[in-house]
């Protein structure tokens, strides 16, 4: 029985071969697909911004003001005359750095603070430090972002040698409120991995704490938590849209598809349809591509799980 | 008389109940000498996996040794910090576990894992020498094509392979002390003969001293000079494995005997026994 309960679970922590199958696309469906290829898409526009913008998405054009999608303007122009094609190109930087840098902030942290609580178990410090994260986890993580930016402000804060603009405060606050949910995962994970016979074995083999909690558990509790990563990031472009639209993330003239949706407001019901659409319809492809994705690679990385089968 | 190897003196170990502290191993004392091979017998809970656990002084927590010397090359285990401890384990004792299929790190190549534990003890190894090392103890283990198989993962050998992997994992960096702590009961019985040949074999090559942890009557007398023979946390009776075996004083011993289903007319400890487990291919 332990045998044939064993199996699957050790292949499914085995992080390399399956990404070896992610490559060779065995088990690739059409949702994983159109997920990776927006989520490249994505990416490709925000490092490429300047390249692919047909215009200077910030300077003013006034005798452009807002015109319908045309030849010359593909998704049309907004109240300044600039154009929202290039506008919602250079958008994809603010939000895919918010959300990114968020996602690593979040998971180096939260991993840190796991394999700590996991470390500890069964003492009071794995209580204090579990209690602590379900405390900051128990207020949205929306809240904490208003709430926080509106109390810090929004302008540019110098911290030695540093300047942080609000894009690095949002993202350093977001990766901060992803900690939690990470550090569950990990600890969940650590837990069950660190009385398993392997950690046992590295032991009598000499090898010390550290080697083994992240020379050994942290490699099999990989699976979940990029699976985590990539759905994390969706959650992300929320919130910084979230954030941008009731003004306290990226701020004007740095176009930002939460800013950009704030600025359409006045115009949703005056016909110019086109202002809130594409940077809406951008925040929401965008956030389908990282959640196909997260699906996709929970099923290759963890066969135990079918959620998002449905999709096939 | 040669100075031993392993000398363990009174050895207590305790775990906290609800109503105070149990003792799981009540004064047990038990020697090893250079190049020999010992057995512990008993049935579950009688003691032997902690004993040997608490050699190793990895005794599951909140248990801990609360009396006893455990004396290996006259220096007392049971005194040393955490640190130096380190270097005993994997260095001068090595182990091996019951279930070879989790035993195995799933996330890394067992040439890494080897390399890993190899490097660990020897610091001023290249990633060469100890990738040498690796397939040198792979191929001692009885494992083909030895410098291909270090890119396998452990989900891709056999259970049989993987105790065998162990086991090269345990000899890697040439212990005196090998505690084997019933290595072939997750095994099916053809296996166990092998592993038991192969363990037989490398106490031959290398002088290595084997404590062979098993309920297993047969499998003991198959390969070690004497037993020790444990119920309830104490040891029962000890002796030459001849002797417990034609001649069992302590009832509980005859009892363990005779709980082995075996062929009339077979002696399982027999010289030709012996040679005919030993004869398989390495």
């Amino acid at each position: 029985m332990s045998v044939a309960e064993k199996r699957p679970l050790a292949e499914a922590s085995h992080v390399m071969a399956a990404l070896q199958r992610i490559w060779q696309g065995a088990r690739l469906n059409w949702a994983t697909t159109t997920g990776a290829v927006i989520v490249l898409v994505a990416i490709g526009a925000a490092i490429f911004a300047p390249l692919i913008a047909p215009y200077d998405p910030i300077e003013i054009a006034i005798e452009n003001k807002l015109l319908p999608p045309s030849a010359e303007f593909w998704l049309g122009t907004d109240h300044g005359g600039r154009d929202i094609l290039s506008r919602v190109i250079w958008g994809a930087r603010a939000s895919l750095t918010v959300s990114l840098l968020a996602v690593v902030i979040g998971v180096t942290g939260g991993v840190l603070i796991g394999l700590f609580a996991a470390y500890h178990s069964g003492s009071w410090v794995e209580q204090i430090v579990m209690r602590a994260i379900d405390a900051i986890a128990s207020i949205p993580l929306l809240i904490w972002a208003i709430a926080i930016i509106g109390i810090v402000g929004v302008d540019s804060v110098d911290i030695g040698p540093f300047t942080f603009t609000n894009v690095h405060k949002l993202l350093i606050l977001i990766g901060l409120l992803y900690m939690p949910t990470l550090a569950r995962i990990t600890h969940a994970v650590a837990q069950v991995e660190m009385t398993s016979d392997y950690v046992k074995a590295r032991r009598v083999q000499g090898a010390g704490n550290l080697a083994i909690m992240f020379g050994d558990v942290l490699p099999n509790c990989l699976s979940p938590l990029i699976v985590q990563a990539t759905l994390l990031v969706a959650i992300g472009i929320v919130v910084e849209a979230s954030v941008s639209f009731v003004g306290l993330g990226v701020q004007p003239p740095t176009p930002s598809w939460g800013s950009m949706l704030a600025d359409a407001r006045n115009y949703v019901f005056s016909g110019e349809w086109w202002l809130p659409v594409f940077p809406g319809a951008a925040i929401s492809l965008t956030v389908i591509g990282f959640n196909l994705l997260g699906d996709g690679l929970r099923d290759v990385l963890d066969p135990r799980r079918s959620t998002g089968r449905l999709l096939t | 008389m040669t100075a031993l190897l392993l000398d363990v003196r009174d050895l207590r170990v305790s775990f906290p109940m609800a109503n105070g502290m149990t003792e799981a191993v009540r004064g047990v004392s038990f020697s090893v000498a250079p190049g020999e091979a010992i057995g512990i017998v008993g049935e579950s809970g009688s003691g032997k996996s902690v004993s040997a656990l608490a050699v190793m002084r990895l005794v599951a927590q909140p248990g801990r040794i609360t009396g006893g010397e455990i004396l290996f090359e006259g220096r007392d285990l049971a005194a040393l910090d955490e640190k130096a401890m380190r270097t005993v384990r994997g260095r001068h004792i090595s182990m091996v576990f019951q279930d070879p299929l989790s035993s195995l790190n799933p996330a890394f190549t067992i040439g890494q894992q080897l390399v890993d534990t190899v490097r660990a003890h020897r610091p001023a190894a290249t990633r060469e020498a100890a990738r040498d090392r690796a397939v040198e103890v792979l191929e001692l283990v009885g494992i083909t094509e030895a410098g291909r198989r270090l890119t396998s993962y452990p989900h891709e050998f056999s259970g049989g392979m993987r105790q065998r992997v162990m086991i090269a994992l345990a000899i890697a960096c040439e212990p005196k002390l090998l505690i084997a702590d019933e290595p072939t009961t997750a095994l099916d019985v053809t296996i166990q003969a092998q592993v038991v040949a192969l363990l037989w074999q490398l106490r031959e090559k290398l002088g290595l001293s084997v404590l062979f942890i098993s309920h297993n009557l047969d499998l003991v007398a198959e390969i070690c000079d004497r037993v020790y023979v444990m119920h309830t946390g104490n040891v029962v009776e000890h002796g030459d494995v001849e002797d417990i075996f034609l001649r069992p004083q302590h009832s509980y011993t005859r009892m363990l005997q005779n709980c082995i289903p075996r062929i009339e007319g077979v002696e399982p400890w027999s010289a030709a026994a012996r040679s005919s487990t030993g004869e398989v291919a390495p």
